[in-house]
């Protein structure tokens, strides 16, 4: 994976591939929408899409912590926000064997000597029906 | 997509945007002929899980194919400057979906409701 941004998920960390990153930008809570999937915390409009943001307790079994950031994403021209928060760049990420929390996430060692899992981002849009 | 829609206020916590040729009459609370709509009339924040207390002040609305709807108030007319901003259909359990996007402008946002697909979860 050529470089990722670092995100705080709950009690996660999340590799996320540059390449489907979009945008960091200040927490907002999103609309909330009756009759919505679990998967679907609320809607965050911007730029004329109403983007769909992820409950990361529903979809990646984080614990719920108050968000900092919306870290947005873009697959296929697809648009899929995530809370988060102390978004970091990582210039690379190498192998550190198996993953350490057990979460099959993929354990990756950072430039730092931390350890993040690497998100699979067309397996993440696929669990929401969005691709 | 409608140009210009008819804003209806919900359990005092968001808006409904209606295309305006679905709306045929807007009653208000005390006019006469609330009454022989009121029994089959859909409550609108029943339905869309956001309390069952009766809407104040409370209008009813009439629609084209001949439901009524119960709601809070009609907040105003919007037939310009507001970004229509599509919901994924993914992103809704209802087939077809009851929201199909948001309003949105300054002044706040809607959800812009497919009438028929809203109804079907009454």
């Amino acid at each position: 994976m050529k470089g990722a941004l670092l995100l705080a998920v709950g009690n996660l960390r999340l590799a996320v591939p540059m390449a489907a990153v979009e945008a960091v930008v200040p927490w907002e809570p999103p609309l909330e929408l009756p009759h919505a999937q679990p998967w679907l915390a609320g809607l965050y409009p911007r730029l004329g899409e109403a983007v769909p943001v992820l409950n990361p307790a529903r979809v990646l079994g984080a614990a719920e912590e108050a968000p900092e950031v919306l870290l947005l994403l873009r697959l296929d021209g697809r648009p899929l926000a995530i809370p988060g928060r102390e978004p970091r760049r990582s210039g690379g990420l190498v192998p550190a064997g198996e993953p350490s929390d057990g979460s099959g996430n993929g354990g990756r060692r950072t430039g730092d000597g931390g350890e993040a899992g690497e998100m699979d981002v067309e397996a993440l849009y696929s669990a929401c029906g969005l691709r | 997509m409608a140009d210009s829609w008819i804003l209806v206020g919900v359990a005092g916590r968001s808006t409904l945007a209606l295309p305006f040729p679905e709306v045929v009459r807007i009653l208000h609370r005390g006019d006469s002929d609330w009454g022989p709509h009121r029994p089959s009339a859909l409550h609108l924040a029943r339905i869309l899980g956001w309390g069952s207390e009766e809407p104040r002040p409370g209008v009813l609305l009439l629609l084209a194919d001949g439901k009524a709807w119960l709601a809070d108030d009609v907040v105003r007319p919007a037939s310009s400057g507001w970004d229509y901003l599509p919901i994924p259909a993914a992103c809704l359990r209802t087939k077809p979906p009851w929201a199909r996007a948001i309003l949105r402008s300054g002044q706040g946002h809607a959800f812009v409701v497919d009438a028929r697909a809203l109804e079907a979860l009454s």
